[in-house]
């Protein structure tokens, strides 16, 4: 277990996987951890097409709704929840 | 029977037949059931919706409406409680969601059916993309949970 990089999942979901074209990617950062705030920015460089749609998405990490201050650690599953329509 | 299972939560591409889970939910002990039944609509600001599709972060969604069964429970005295979402393509004019109640009095079943729908809508991750005849688009409960950054 290396303390210097991290590999996270991220999974992405309706309109989040329609800006990416992907449902889930294995990123790795060259940190011990990365706060969602941090990722979020990351992922905004990443993929264009995420810029405003981050704004008003959720973050869920490991099933479990979080806040953009919540702590992001090796092998996390970090799902991006873009507004829901369920019902 | 304490060991029989007293709620049931499920996330299906099959039809979701009312009857089915009214019997779930059926107990000599319960004199009420409620139930809601969501089903959709074949027009949305005037367009015509050809065809609607559900998808799901399936494991968080069943996490979380297994969790909101147990909030409800410590609200109200519930015997029985099911939650049943369809996923995948779902026609115009079909059952999407369906909860189901059931407790010794119908007050407290009413509640209940009415607190996990609305808390379906606005938490639980399951999304609707609608289809027109000119496009699609990934739907938005009003009564969503967002992020509050400005």
């Amino acid at each position: 277990m290396s303390d210097d990089k991290i590999t996270i999942t991220v999974l992405y979901f309706a309109s989040a996987c329609d800006a990416t074209g992907l449902s889930s990617e294995s990123l790795t950062f060259p940190l011990p951890q990365i706060r969602i705030n941090e990722l979020e920015d990351k992922l905004k460089a990443r993929h264009e097409k995420l810029k405003s749609l981050l704004d008003v998405c959720m973050f869920a990490v490991n099933m479990e709704y979080c806040e953009r201050d919540y702590i992001v650690k090796e092998g996390d599953e970090v799902a991006i929840i873009p507004p829901v329509s369920g019902g | 029977m304490t060991d029989s299972p007293v709620d049931f939560v499920n996330l299906t591409t099959d039809p979701l037949d009312l009857q089915e889970i009214v019997d779930l939910v059926k107990d000599n002990g319960a004199g009420a059931i409620s139930t809601f039944s969501g089903t959709t609509r074949n027009t949305f600001d005037g367009k015509t919706v050809i065809q609607l599709d559900y998808e799901a972060y399936t494991p968080m969604a069943v996490k979380q409406l297994s969790s909101l069964i147990v909030t409800a429970r410590s609200k109200w005295s519930i015997t029985k409680a099911a939650i049943y979402h369809r996923l995948g393509t779902v026609p115009v004019g079909e059952t999407s969601v369906i909860v189901a109640v059931s407790t010794v009095h119908r007050e407290e079943s009413f509640r209940a059916v009415e607190f996990l729908v609305n808390e379906l809508k606005a938490t639980v991750p399951i999304w609707k993309k609608e289809m027109y005849s000119d496009g699609s688009v990934w739907k938005e409960n009003a009564e969503s949970r967002r992020c509050c950054r400005s």
